[in-house]
Protein backbone atom coordinates (compact mmCIF):
# COMPACT_ATOMS: atom_id res chain seq x y z
CA UNK A 1 0.00 0.00 0.00
CA UNK A 2 1.10 3.54 -0.36
CA UNK A 3 0.11 7.21 -0.31
CA UNK A 4 -0.56 9.19 -3.23
CA UNK A 5 -1.56 12.61 -1.55
CA UNK A 6 -0.83 12.76 2.39
CA UNK A 7 -2.71 10.41 3.91
CA UNK A 8 -4.81 8.85 1.37
CA UNK A 9 -5.20 5.38 0.80
CA UNK A 10 -7.17 3.85 -1.82
CA UNK A 11 -8.55 0.07 -1.27
CA UNK A 12 -10.40 -2.26 -3.75
CA UNK A 13 -14.19 -1.97 -2.73
CA UNK A 14 -16.22 -5.08 -0.64
CA UNK A 15 -16.95 -7.70 -3.64
CA UNK A 16 -14.17 -6.06 -6.23
CA UNK A 17 -11.84 -8.21 -7.30
CA UNK A 18 -8.58 -7.34 -9.21
CA UNK A 19 -5.50 -9.32 -11.37
CA UNK A 20 -2.47 -7.80 -13.06
CA UNK A 21 -2.70 -7.90 -16.64
CA UNK A 22 -0.08 -7.10 -19.82
CA UNK A 23 -2.44 -3.75 -20.04
CA UNK A 24 -2.58 -3.05 -16.51
CA UNK A 25 -5.56 -4.21 -14.30
CA UNK A 26 -8.52 -6.10 -14.53
CA UNK A 27 -11.22 -5.28 -12.47
CA UNK A 28 -14.66 -7.50 -11.45
CA UNK A 29 -17.14 -6.30 -9.77
CA UNK A 30 -19.44 -9.29 -7.81
CA UNK A 31 -21.75 -7.40 -7.24
CA UNK A 32 -22.85 -7.12 -11.06
CA UNK A 33 -20.12 -8.98 -12.88
CA UNK A 34 -19.03 -6.10 -14.76
CA UNK A 35 -15.51 -6.13 -15.77
CA UNK A 36 -13.47 -2.83 -15.91
CA UNK A 37 -10.18 -2.84 -18.13
CA UNK A 38 -7.75 -0.18 -16.41
CA UNK A 39 -4.90 0.31 -19.00
CA UNK A 40 -2.29 1.38 -16.82
CA UNK A 41 0.51 -0.33 -17.91
CA UNK A 42 3.38 -1.21 -14.99
CA UNK A 43 1.85 2.12 -13.11
CA UNK A 44 -0.23 0.45 -10.81
CA UNK A 45 -0.34 -2.93 -8.71
CA UNK A 46 -2.43 -4.62 -6.21
CA UNK A 47 -1.04 -5.05 -2.84
CA UNK A 48 -2.27 -7.00 0.21
CA UNK A 49 -2.60 -6.79 3.99
CA UNK A 50 -4.04 -8.92 5.98
CA UNK A 51 -6.85 -7.84 7.82
CA UNK A 52 -9.47 -9.67 10.46
CA UNK A 53 -12.84 -7.65 9.65
CA UNK A 54 -12.70 -8.98 5.70
CA UNK A 55 -14.24 -12.25 6.24
CA UNK A 56 -17.36 -12.18 4.44
CA UNK A 57 -21.08 -14.10 5.22
CA UNK A 58 -19.97 -16.46 2.47
CA UNK A 59 -16.97 -17.55 5.37
CA UNK A 60 -13.96 -16.58 2.53
CA UNK A 61 -10.76 -17.75 3.05
CA UNK A 62 -9.44 -14.34 1.65
CA UNK A 63 -9.10 -12.45 5.00
CA UNK A 64 -7.02 -9.71 2.77
CA UNK A 65 -7.85 -6.17 1.93
CA UNK A 66 -6.48 -4.94 -0.91
CA UNK A 67 -4.71 -1.38 -1.90
CA UNK A 68 -3.62 -0.02 -4.97
CA UNK A 69 -0.30 1.18 -5.31
CA UNK A 70 1.55 3.19 -7.77
CA UNK A 71 5.09 2.94 -9.38
CA UNK A 72 4.81 6.80 -11.08
CA UNK A 73 8.39 8.21 -11.28
CA UNK A 74 6.88 12.09 -11.79
CA UNK A 75 4.36 14.51 -11.10
CA UNK A 76 2.71 14.19 -14.24
CA UNK A 77 1.78 10.64 -14.06
CA UNK A 78 1.31 11.03 -10.47
CA UNK A 79 -2.10 13.55 -11.61
CA UNK A 80 -3.10 10.96 -14.23
CA UNK A 81 -2.87 8.17 -11.80
CA UNK A 82 -5.10 10.42 -9.54
CA UNK A 83 -7.25 11.33 -12.22
CA UNK A 84 -7.63 7.87 -12.93
CA UNK A 85 -8.55 7.14 -9.12
CA UNK A 86 -11.67 9.42 -8.81
CA UNK A 87 -13.17 7.71 -11.64
CA UNK A 88 -13.03 4.64 -10.09
CA UNK A 89 -14.53 6.24 -6.74
CA UNK A 90 -17.16 7.20 -8.49
CA UNK A 91 -18.25 4.03 -9.82
CA UNK A 92 -17.70 2.25 -6.69
CA UNK A 93 -14.66 0.40 -7.82
CA UNK A 94 -12.41 1.40 -5.02
CA UNK A 95 -12.73 3.13 -1.71
CA UNK A 96 -10.62 6.27 -0.37
CA UNK A 97 -9.30 5.88 3.49
CA UNK A 98 -7.56 8.43 5.30
CA UNK A 99 -5.18 7.25 7.70
CA UNK A 100 -5.09 8.66 11.06
CA UNK A 101 -1.31 7.97 11.21
CA UNK B 1 -4.63 5.23 -19.08
CA UNK B 2 -7.99 4.72 -20.26
CA UNK B 3 -11.53 2.69 -19.88
CA UNK B 4 -11.82 0.59 -22.80
CA UNK B 5 -11.76 -2.77 -23.64
CA UNK B 6 -8.69 -4.41 -24.13
CA UNK B 7 -9.51 -8.37 -25.31
CA UNK B 8 -6.59 -7.97 -27.91
CA UNK B 9 -3.92 -8.65 -25.37
CA UNK B 10 -3.94 -12.51 -23.76
CA UNK B 11 -5.49 -12.59 -20.70
CA UNK B 12 -3.65 -14.40 -18.11
CA UNK B 13 -6.63 -16.18 -17.04
CA UNK B 14 -10.16 -16.76 -18.48
CA UNK B 15 -12.34 -14.01 -16.93
CA UNK B 16 -14.69 -16.97 -16.51
CA UNK B 17 -15.63 -20.38 -17.38
CA UNK B 18 -18.48 -22.59 -18.46
CA UNK B 19 -18.64 -26.25 -16.29
CA UNK B 20 -21.03 -28.98 -17.33
CA UNK B 21 -20.55 -30.30 -13.70
CA UNK B 22 -23.42 -33.31 -14.47
CA UNK B 23 -24.50 -34.95 -17.47
CA UNK B 24 -27.60 -35.92 -15.25
CA UNK B 25 -30.81 -33.91 -16.62
CA UNK B 26 -34.65 -34.92 -15.89
CA UNK B 27 -35.49 -33.09 -19.07
CA UNK B 28 -34.90 -32.89 -22.93
CA UNK B 29 -35.18 -30.29 -24.19
CA UNK B 30 -35.07 -30.33 -28.11
CA UNK B 31 -32.18 -27.53 -28.92
CA UNK B 32 -29.89 -28.48 -25.75
CA UNK B 33 -26.53 -27.68 -26.82
CA UNK B 34 -24.79 -30.56 -24.60
CA UNK B 35 -27.10 -33.42 -25.02
CA UNK B 36 -24.27 -34.94 -27.84
CA UNK B 37 -21.39 -34.30 -25.45
CA UNK B 38 -23.07 -35.40 -22.17
CA UNK B 39 -24.19 -38.89 -24.19
CA UNK B 40 -20.44 -39.38 -24.74
CA UNK B 41 -18.95 -38.77 -21.67
CA UNK B 42 -16.66 -40.50 -19.39
CA UNK B 43 -17.57 -40.49 -15.88
CA UNK B 44 -17.90 -37.31 -13.61
CA UNK B 45 -15.22 -35.52 -12.06
CA UNK B 46 -15.03 -36.77 -8.02
CA UNK B 47 -15.97 -34.22 -5.85
CA UNK B 48 -11.97 -34.22 -4.75
CA UNK B 49 -11.29 -33.67 -8.59
CA UNK B 50 -13.48 -30.62 -8.53
CA UNK B 51 -12.33 -28.76 -5.66
CA UNK B 52 -8.83 -29.38 -7.05
CA UNK B 53 -9.91 -27.83 -10.32
CA UNK B 54 -11.23 -25.08 -8.71
CA UNK B 55 -7.80 -24.65 -6.25
CA UNK B 56 -6.30 -23.96 -10.08
CA UNK B 57 -8.81 -21.71 -11.17
CA UNK B 58 -8.93 -19.88 -7.51
CA UNK B 59 -4.61 -19.53 -7.85
CA UNK B 60 -4.78 -18.43 -11.60
CA UNK B 61 -7.88 -15.47 -10.07
CA UNK B 62 -10.23 -16.76 -12.56
CA UNK B 63 -13.26 -14.70 -11.09
CA UNK B 64 -16.50 -16.38 -12.05
CA UNK B 65 -18.00 -20.00 -12.58
CA UNK B 66 -21.01 -20.62 -14.82
CA UNK B 67 -22.37 -23.95 -13.77
CA UNK B 68 -24.62 -26.02 -16.12
CA UNK B 69 -25.23 -29.51 -17.40
CA UNK B 70 -27.17 -31.45 -17.30
CA UNK B 71 -29.20 -30.11 -14.50
CA UNK B 72 -26.82 -29.18 -11.74
CA UNK B 73 -28.97 -30.09 -8.88
CA UNK B 74 -28.97 -33.32 -9.71
CA UNK B 75 -25.46 -33.63 -8.77
CA UNK B 76 -25.74 -34.92 -5.00
CA UNK B 77 -22.73 -32.56 -4.11
CA UNK B 78 -23.77 -29.58 -5.91
CA UNK B 79 -24.25 -27.56 -2.87
CA UNK B 80 -20.75 -28.89 -1.26
CA UNK B 81 -19.07 -27.40 -4.80
CA UNK B 82 -20.69 -24.22 -4.33
CA UNK B 83 -19.96 -23.78 -1.18
CA UNK B 84 -16.03 -24.59 -1.76
CA UNK B 85 -16.13 -22.41 -4.87
CA UNK B 86 -17.55 -19.56 -3.02
CA UNK B 87 -15.09 -19.90 0.05
CA UNK B 88 -12.16 -19.13 -2.69
CA UNK B 89 -14.33 -16.11 -3.28
CA UNK B 90 -15.39 -16.73 -6.83
CA UNK B 91 -18.76 -15.74 -8.10
CA UNK B 92 -20.89 -18.45 -9.21
CA UNK B 93 -23.74 -18.39 -11.48
CA UNK B 94 -25.97 -21.08 -12.04
CA UNK B 95 -28.01 -21.99 -15.15
CA UNK B 96 -30.86 -24.34 -14.24
CA UNK B 97 -34.28 -25.92 -15.76
CA UNK B 98 -35.60 -24.89 -12.43
CA UNK B 99 -37.58 -28.06 -11.75
CA UNK B 100 -35.79 -28.95 -8.85
CA UNK B 101 -35.86 -26.31 -7.33
CA UNK B 102 -37.72 -26.47 -3.59
CA UNK B 103 -38.60 -24.12 -0.56
CA UNK B 104 -35.09 -25.31 1.28
CA UNK B 105 -33.30 -25.42 -1.46
CA UNK B 106 -34.07 -21.74 -2.31
CA UNK B 107 -33.81 -20.44 1.56
CA UNK B 108 -29.96 -22.36 1.12
CA UNK B 109 -29.25 -20.29 -2.37
CA UNK B 110 -30.57 -16.89 -1.25
CA UNK B 111 -28.10 -17.07 1.81
CA UNK B 112 -25.69 -17.26 -0.67
CA UNK B 113 -24.01 -13.85 -1.66
CA UNK B 114 -21.67 -14.86 -4.87
CA UNK B 115 -24.20 -16.65 -6.56
CA UNK B 116 -26.14 -16.09 -9.44
CA UNK B 117 -28.94 -17.90 -10.90
CA UNK B 118 -30.84 -18.49 -14.65
CA UNK B 119 -33.60 -20.21 -14.79
CA UNK B 120 -34.59 -21.60 -18.59
CA UNK B 121 -37.69 -20.52 -20.01
CA UNK B 122 -38.30 -20.91 -24.02
CA UNK B 123 -41.81 -19.45 -23.91
CA UNK B 124 -44.32 -17.32 -22.07
CA UNK B 125 -47.40 -19.73 -22.68
CA UNK B 126 -46.67 -22.89 -21.60
CA UNK B 127 -47.80 -24.93 -24.93
CA UNK B 128 -44.51 -22.79 -26.02
CA UNK B 129 -42.38 -24.14 -23.46
CA UNK B 130 -43.16 -27.69 -23.29
CA UNK B 131 -42.69 -27.93 -27.12
CA UNK B 132 -38.98 -27.18 -26.37
CA UNK B 133 -38.50 -28.35 -23.37
CA UNK B 134 -41.43 -31.29 -22.67
CA UNK B 135 -44.58 -31.63 -21.41
CA UNK B 136 -45.75 -30.14 -18.02
CA UNK B 137 -42.50 -28.49 -17.94
CA UNK B 138 -43.66 -24.80 -17.55
CA UNK B 139 -45.94 -25.41 -14.51
CA UNK B 140 -42.61 -26.83 -12.55
CA UNK B 141 -40.59 -23.96 -13.86
CA UNK B 142 -42.13 -21.03 -12.89
CA UNK B 143 -42.88 -23.31 -9.39
CA UNK B 144 -39.13 -23.03 -9.26
CA UNK B 145 -38.75 -19.63 -10.00
CA UNK B 146 -41.52 -18.58 -7.79
CA UNK B 147 -39.86 -20.73 -4.89
CA UNK B 148 -36.75 -18.10 -5.46
CA UNK B 149 -38.56 -14.95 -5.53
CA UNK B 150 -40.65 -15.96 -2.24
CA UNK B 151 -36.97 -16.01 -0.65
CA UNK B 152 -36.28 -12.62 -2.12
CA UNK B 153 -33.36 -14.57 -4.01
CA UNK B 154 -31.75 -10.87 -5.83
CA UNK B 155 -29.86 -11.94 -7.99
CA UNK B 156 -32.14 -13.89 -10.32
CA UNK B 157 -32.15 -13.99 -14.34
CA UNK B 158 -34.88 -15.71 -16.99
CA UNK B 159 -33.30 -17.13 -20.17
CA UNK B 160 -35.03 -17.76 -23.02
CA UNK B 161 -33.09 -19.17 -26.44
CA UNK B 162 -34.25 -17.24 -29.01
CA UNK B 163 -35.99 -19.31 -31.91
CA UNK B 164 -38.70 -19.26 -34.44
CA UNK B 165 -41.12 -21.22 -32.28
CA UNK B 166 -40.81 -18.71 -29.26
CA UNK B 167 -39.72 -15.39 -30.75
CA UNK B 168 -43.41 -13.67 -30.95
CA UNK B 169 -43.28 -14.32 -27.14
CA UNK B 170 -40.41 -12.58 -26.23
CA UNK B 171 -42.18 -9.46 -24.92
CA UNK B 172 -44.55 -11.64 -23.04
CA UNK B 173 -41.10 -13.26 -21.64
CA UNK B 174 -39.65 -9.54 -20.96
CA UNK B 175 -42.65 -8.26 -18.64
CA UNK B 176 -43.19 -12.29 -16.87
CA UNK B 177 -39.22 -11.52 -15.96
CA UNK B 178 -40.31 -8.01 -14.82
CA UNK B 179 -43.21 -9.44 -12.65
CA UNK B 180 -40.91 -11.72 -10.87
CA UNK B 181 -38.71 -8.97 -10.38
CA UNK B 182 -36.39 -10.93 -12.51
CA UNK B 183 -33.60 -9.93 -15.02
CA UNK B 184 -34.39 -11.31 -18.69
CA UNK B 185 -31.54 -12.95 -20.98
CA UNK B 186 -31.95 -14.01 -23.99
CA UNK B 187 -29.19 -16.04 -25.45
CA UNK B 188 -28.73 -16.95 -29.30
CA UNK B 189 -29.78 -20.60 -30.63
CA UNK B 190 -26.59 -21.92 -32.27
CA UNK B 191 -26.10 -24.83 -34.22
CA UNK B 192 -24.29 -26.93 -31.47
CA UNK B 193 -25.30 -30.56 -29.82
CA UNK B 194 -28.97 -31.49 -30.04
CA UNK B 195 -29.89 -28.35 -31.75
CA UNK B 196 -28.09 -29.03 -35.10
CA UNK B 197 -31.44 -31.49 -35.62
CA UNK B 198 -33.64 -28.83 -35.19
CA UNK B 199 -31.96 -25.83 -36.76
CA UNK B 200 -34.05 -25.72 -39.91
CA UNK B 201 -37.12 -25.65 -38.00
CA UNK B 202 -35.84 -23.72 -34.70
CA UNK B 203 -33.14 -20.81 -36.32
CA UNK B 204 -34.69 -17.41 -37.01
CA UNK B 205 -35.08 -15.81 -40.22
CA UNK B 206 -33.56 -12.56 -41.50
CA UNK B 207 -36.72 -10.48 -40.75
CA UNK B 208 -36.46 -12.14 -37.64
CA UNK B 209 -33.14 -11.46 -36.54
CA UNK B 210 -33.87 -7.32 -37.98
CA UNK B 211 -36.66 -7.71 -35.51
CA UNK B 212 -34.71 -9.09 -32.64
CA UNK B 213 -31.98 -6.41 -33.54
CA UNK B 214 -33.83 -3.71 -32.95
CA UNK B 215 -35.91 -5.33 -29.88
CA UNK B 216 -32.51 -5.41 -28.10
CA UNK B 217 -32.33 -1.55 -28.64
CA UNK B 218 -35.62 -0.46 -27.53
CA UNK B 219 -34.98 -2.51 -24.44
CA UNK B 220 -31.33 -1.73 -22.86
CA UNK B 221 -31.60 -3.61 -19.72
CA UNK B 222 -32.33 -7.01 -21.20
CA UNK B 223 -29.35 -9.24 -20.65
CA UNK B 224 -27.46 -10.82 -23.96
CA UNK B 225 -23.57 -11.88 -22.39
CA UNK B 226 -21.78 -12.93 -25.35
CA UNK B 227 -24.77 -13.90 -27.74
CA UNK B 228 -25.92 -11.01 -30.05
CA UNK B 229 -22.68 -9.22 -30.98
CA UNK B 230 -23.37 -10.17 -34.34
CA UNK B 231 -26.50 -8.12 -34.63
CA UNK B 232 -26.05 -5.62 -32.00
CA UNK B 233 -26.65 -2.49 -33.04
CA UNK B 234 -24.22 0.64 -32.23
CA UNK B 235 -26.41 1.76 -29.34
CA UNK B 236 -25.99 -1.39 -27.77
CA UNK B 237 -22.00 -1.80 -28.35
CA UNK B 238 -21.14 -1.01 -24.49
CA UNK B 239 -23.47 -3.22 -23.01
CA UNK B 240 -21.72 -7.00 -23.68
CA UNK B 241 -19.28 -8.48 -26.02
CA UNK B 242 -18.03 -7.05 -29.06
CA UNK B 243 -16.71 -10.33 -30.12
CA UNK B 244 -16.15 -13.75 -29.66
CA UNK B 245 -14.48 -14.62 -26.02
CA UNK B 246 -13.69 -18.20 -26.76
CA UNK B 247 -10.30 -18.70 -25.24
CA UNK B 248 -9.94 -14.97 -24.71
CA UNK B 249 -12.17 -14.49 -21.97
CA UNK B 250 -13.57 -17.89 -21.44
CA UNK B 251 -13.16 -21.75 -22.10
CA UNK B 252 -15.38 -24.33 -21.41
CA UNK B 253 -15.17 -28.15 -19.41
CA UNK B 254 -17.45 -31.06 -19.68
CA UNK B 255 -18.68 -32.82 -16.77
CA UNK B 256 -15.97 -35.22 -17.14
CA UNK B 257 -13.25 -32.80 -17.33
CA UNK B 258 -12.65 -31.98 -21.17
CA UNK B 259 -11.32 -28.60 -21.87
CA UNK B 260 -13.02 -26.98 -24.90
CA UNK B 261 -12.42 -23.04 -25.83
CA UNK B 262 -16.33 -22.00 -25.74
CA UNK B 263 -19.12 -23.93 -24.61
CA UNK B 264 -20.52 -24.20 -27.98
CA UNK B 265 -17.46 -25.55 -29.65
CA UNK B 266 -17.88 -29.21 -28.30
CA UNK B 267 -16.81 -30.94 -30.81
CA UNK B 268 -13.83 -33.41 -30.52
CA UNK B 269 -12.02 -31.78 -32.56
CA UNK B 270 -11.62 -28.90 -29.95
CA UNK B 271 -10.75 -31.38 -26.91
CA UNK B 272 -7.69 -28.87 -25.93
CA UNK B 273 -6.85 -30.81 -22.71
CA UNK B 274 -8.20 -32.51 -19.42
CA UNK B 275 -9.44 -31.33 -15.54
CA UNK B 276 -8.07 -33.29 -13.36
CA UNK B 277 -5.09 -34.72 -15.98
CA UNK B 278 -3.28 -31.30 -17.25
CA UNK B 279 -2.52 -28.51 -15.82
CA UNK B 280 -5.35 -25.85 -16.43
CA UNK B 281 -2.92 -22.79 -16.83
CA UNK B 282 -1.12 -24.44 -19.53
CA UNK B 283 -3.74 -25.45 -21.47
CA UNK B 284 -4.80 -22.10 -21.21
CA UNK B 285 -1.27 -20.43 -22.47
CA UNK B 286 -0.28 -23.23 -24.52
CA UNK B 287 -2.75 -25.11 -26.27
CA UNK B 288 -2.83 -25.34 -29.58
CA UNK B 289 -6.87 -25.03 -30.14
CA UNK B 290 -6.95 -22.08 -28.30
CA UNK B 291 -4.36 -20.35 -30.05
CA UNK B 292 -6.29 -21.53 -33.32
CA UNK B 293 -8.92 -19.60 -31.97
CA UNK B 294 -7.38 -16.88 -30.84
CA UNK B 295 -5.89 -16.12 -34.33
CA UNK B 296 -9.35 -16.66 -36.74
CA UNK B 297 -8.72 -13.81 -39.36
CA UNK B 298 -12.37 -13.61 -41.14
CA UNK B 299 -10.87 -12.00 -43.75
CA UNK B 300 -13.93 -11.51 -45.81
CA UNK B 301 -15.25 -8.93 -42.78
CA UNK B 302 -12.34 -6.80 -42.01
CA UNK B 303 -13.13 -4.38 -44.68
CA UNK B 304 -17.00 -4.40 -43.43
CA UNK B 305 -18.07 -1.36 -41.53
CA UNK B 306 -19.34 -3.36 -38.47
CA UNK B 307 -15.93 -5.07 -38.16
CA UNK B 308 -15.25 -3.17 -34.77
CA UNK B 309 -18.78 -4.39 -33.09
CA UNK B 310 -18.94 -7.94 -34.23
CA UNK B 311 -15.00 -8.91 -35.72
CA UNK B 312 -16.61 -11.32 -37.94
CA UNK B 313 -19.31 -12.82 -35.15
CA UNK B 314 -19.17 -16.52 -33.55
CA UNK B 315 -17.00 -18.77 -34.87
CA UNK B 316 -19.07 -21.79 -33.39
CA UNK B 317 -21.85 -20.67 -35.47
CA UNK B 318 -19.64 -20.63 -38.67
CA UNK B 319 -17.76 -23.96 -37.80
CA UNK B 320 -21.36 -25.90 -37.69
CA UNK B 321 -22.90 -24.16 -40.99
CA UNK B 322 -20.30 -23.92 -43.03
CA UNK B 323 -18.06 -26.39 -41.52
CA UNK B 324 -14.99 -23.50 -41.46
CA UNK B 325 -13.62 -21.22 -38.40
CA UNK B 326 -12.96 -18.54 -41.41
CA UNK B 327 -16.23 -17.56 -42.07
CA UNK B 328 -18.30 -14.66 -41.64
CA UNK B 329 -21.03 -15.70 -38.99
CA UNK B 330 -24.21 -16.34 -41.20
CA UNK B 331 -26.05 -14.55 -39.30
CA UNK B 332 -24.22 -11.14 -39.32
CA UNK B 333 -26.33 -8.55 -39.38
CA UNK B 334 -25.07 -6.66 -42.31
CA UNK B 335 -26.14 -10.05 -44.24
CA UNK B 336 -29.69 -9.89 -43.08
CA UNK B 337 -29.66 -5.70 -43.64
CA UNK B 338 -28.71 -6.31 -47.52
CA UNK B 339 -31.20 -9.22 -47.51
CA UNK B 340 -34.08 -6.81 -46.61
CA UNK B 341 -33.28 -3.75 -48.10
CA UNK B 342 -32.77 -5.85 -51.77
CA UNK B 343 -36.35 -7.60 -51.13
CA UNK B 344 -37.52 -3.72 -50.19
CA UNK B 345 -35.91 -2.67 -53.46
CA UNK B 346 -37.76 -5.25 -55.57
CA UNK B 347 -41.01 -4.94 -53.96
CA UNK B 348 -41.62 -8.20 -51.77
CA UNK B 349 -43.25 -7.95 -48.34
CA UNK B 350 -41.62 -9.79 -45.75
Amino acid sequence: MNILDGNTFYRLSPGVRARPEKFGLLLYNSKDTNLTFIKSGSFLTIESIDSNESIDSNGSIDSKQYFLKHHCKNSYDIERIKRLLKTLIKKGLILEVRSSI
Amino acid sequence: MKYEAAYKDLLSAPVNLTWEITKKCNLHCSHCLSAETIKHCDDELSFEQCCSFIDELYRMSVFQINFGGGEPFLREDFIDILNYTHKKGITTCVSTNGTTLNDSLAKKLTAMDLLYIQVSLDGAAAETNDRIRGKGSFDRIIKGIEHLVNHSFPNLSINTVVTAINFREILDLYELGRRYEAKTRLSRFRPSGNAKKVWEEYHLSKEQLAELSEFLSSHRDVLTGDSFFSITAQDRRDLALNMCGAARMTCSVSPDGKIYPCAFLQDDFFISGRAGRDSFESVWNNAPVFNMIRNIRVEACETCPRFNICHGGCPAVAYFLTKSLNQSDPECMLSFQEYLSQNESAGIAS
